[in-house]
Formats: structure tokens, sequence, C-alpha cells
């Protein structure tokens, strides 16, 4: 196995799942149809899953490792 | 054989994406136990996708806590880092995850749910390797939370087991005033009223607030959220809290200290309103040599010099057509 760092990792993965697959996928919409699509699915979304859950989420585990409270020792 | 481009979409279609966008919320909030099986197949797919060899193991953890300690742990150990150093790697490497059923919408590109919609609805054809990569997305996102990949093995993360949000609009808020407003199967979660994470004894004991302990919290959200629980009559009332000033920014309060000098608060209603339309009423310290509301108003904004130090904002100043 080649080792890759972490983040590495993460972007090789992310990069074809996510952001190859939505830039391939818009090269095969008009844009009119992009922004059908956009405001309410991906836009809407956004809204009601990662800013209402997933940022919150994220900022409750940074919180937990910034006041060291997992390590039992203060800062 | 499906569509290459799609110029326009029919009204039919159009009259379709309302359903999608309800699909992608329900997979988003799922707090279904996690199909292990797909979500393992999903990720190989992944790996592979990336032109990765396969992870040689896929761990499964019960919380986005447990993934934040594992991945780094395990990649920390694989690299033979000194175990004094390991919540160094932790706190370095924790977010280099992907965020499962809460990424349906996508990030900045177009997420699985819309390619879904496109594809399904629409008929778009996609590019074998891009639709075998969009279909390993999909299972993902379909099938577990968070997933931290690592070139030796992944971490999945089992879903959520209670989500509660308020009602508001567009979004709606981590909100339960009776326990958790989110837990995953080890017990990992937080406590949260409209959005605002909160410590667990708030909600789980509130007959503990008292007055000494609001003033003794520092965060201005979470002091709001306990006045709020302790009643700004009671707050206002128990402390023998006095009306110095009111004006059409705010009201100034004193209130006194037992062995200490006296609390000057401003209160002042937010002027952006929430997204359920409520306004939220802060009540902020200032410093005691404040005469007027507006003075203190003034005060909580503090203005950079041109050469860097910070003064506070003067009352003459602060004088905004609109705030916001």
């Amino acid at each position: 196995m080649i080792y890759i760092d972490p983040e590495r990792t993460k972007s090789f993965v992310v990069g074809v799942v996510g952001w190859q697959v939505g830039d391939m996928t818009r090269q095969q919409l008009d844009p009119k149809v992009l922004s059908a699509v956009h405001p309410l699915i991906h836009d809407g979304l956004k809204n009601a899953v990662i800013s209402s859950v997933d940022d919150v989420v994220f900022e409750a585990v940074r919180a937990q490792f910034q006041t060291n409270q997992l390590f039992g020792r203060g800062r | 054989m499906g569509v290459k481009y799609i110029k326009e979409l029919t009204e039919e279609q159009k009259a379709r994406r309302q359903e999608y966008y309800e699909l992608g919320v329900k997979i988003g909030l799922c707090t279904d136990p996690a199909d292990r099986p797909r979500a393992e197949w999903g990720i190989r797919e992944a790996y592979a996708c990336a032109d990765l060899a396969p992870p040689k193991e896929i761990v499964w953890v019960d919380s986005p806590m447990a993934m934040a300690i594992e991945g780094p742990t395990r990649d920390a150990k694989l690299r033979g880092v000194p175990k004094e150093k390991w919540p160094e790697e932790i706190r370095a490497n924790f977010n280099r995850y992907i965020g499962g059923q809460f990424w349906v919408g996508g990030w900045w590109w177009n997420g699985p749910i819309s390619v879904r919609f496109l594809r399904e609805v629409c008929d778009l054809e996609l590019d074998p390797k891009i639709a075998r990569a969009a279909d390993a997305n999909r299972a993902i996102v379909e099938s577990c939370c968070w997933i931290w990949p690592h070139t030796d093995f992944c971490v999945a993360t089992e879903r959520p087991r209670a989500i509660h949000l308020d009602n508001a609009s567009p979004v709606r808020r981590l909100h339960n005033p009776n326990g958790k407003a989110i837990e995953w199967p080890d017990g990992w979660g937080f406590y949260a009223i409209h959005g605002v994470r909160v410590p667990g004894w708030i909600i789980e004991t509130p007959e503990k607030i008292t007055i000494e302990s609001i003033d003794a919290e520092n965060n201005v959200e979470v002091r709001r959220v306990m006045i709020e629980w302790f009643g700004f009559q009671r707050y206002l009332g128990v402390g023998g809290a006095t009306l110095v000033h009111e004006d059409r920014f705010g009201k100034l309060w004193k209130r006194p200290r037992k062995d200490d000098s006296d609390i000057l608060m401003v209160e002042l209603v937010n002027s952006t309103p929430e997204s359920d339309g409520t306004y939220k009423t802060y009540f902020l310290r200032v410093r005691p040599t404040v005469k007027t509301a507006h003075e203190a108003v003034a005060s909580t904004f503090p203005v950079i010099n041109p050469d860097g130090t910070k003064r506070v904002r003067l009352p003459h100043e602060y004088f905004p057509e609109v705030e916001s």
C-alpha cells in the first residue's frame, strides 16, 4: 500500500464522487436547467441538512477537542 | 438510451423537484440503523473510482465523535506516532471526513440527490465512469453518516438514533427542550435550543439556573437561553434590577451584587428576525460608566482605529438608519 495522508485520501475520494460527478453532470445541462434544479434541491438541502445539522455537529466535535474535555486536562 | 444533454425541464419534470427535495431531507435526517453492506459497497466503489486500492478494513463506529478519534488514532498508530502525540493528531485530522447522509444535497457541487433527479426523472445519461462514481456516492449517502477515508482503512459512522428540530423556516434548527437535540447510538450528542448548543444541565435540571450561573456564563447565546429559561421578569425581579434609562435602542438595567460592583446590562431586541420570524432578546453586559441605553448599545460595537488598536464606539458614531 502506498501511504497517502488523510487529507489527500479524502480529496481523492470526494474529488471523484463529489466534485467530478457534479462538474460532469453540470456540463450536460443548459444553465437554465441548472438554475431550475439548484435553488430548490441543492440550496434547499444545504439549509435543511448541512446548515441545520452537519455544521452544528462539526462545531460540537471541534469544540470538544478545543476545550480538551476528551483528554482530561485543561488548556 | 438516455439523453446526453438537457436543454430545459418539462413542466412534469419541474413538478417533481419538490419530491426529490423532500426525499433528500428524508435521507439527510434519517435515523434508521446504517445499511452497512450497502455503505461498504459504496465505499469500496468510491475508492476504486478514485484509483485507490480498496481499504483493507471498514471500521464501524457509533458516532461522529468516535469517528473523530478512531480515524486519526489508527493513522497515528500506523505511522508509529508516540501515544502522547495522539491528541494532537486527533485535533489536526478529525475533520478529514466526508459527510455521508448530511451531504445528500452536495457541498458546492451537484449533490447525489440532484444527480438522482436528473437521471431518474430527466433520463440523463452519464458517462459510465461518472455514473459509477455517482452510484458509489449515492450508496454512501443513503446508507450511513460521516466516513473518514484512509488509504489503509475507512471509518464509517452509524446514523443518529434521534434528531429533533424546531419548525423554523427555511432553516429548521436543532432543538429539544426535553433532552438531547441529536444523539447517536453510543449516547454521544448534544443539547440545543433553536440551534444554540447549550450545556446539558440547563435542559435536564433547569431549576439549577441561578442569577449567579447566568452571570458566570460567557457565551452570550447560552446566557440568552438561560435567561429565557429562567424567565425575563424573574431575572430582573429576583436580581433586584432597576431601570436606569430607556430609549429607542434598548433598556439599560442596573443590578446590585453583594460584595461586588453593580452590573449594568442593556436589554435589546435583535434587529434581524430568526428563521421562524421571532426576534431574540439579549441582555448584554456593558461597562459600568455608560449612562444611556444608546451609549450602552454603541459600546458593544468596537471599532478598529487606523493603527489597528480597538476602541469602543462613541454614541454619536452609532446612529444607524437600519440595524442588521
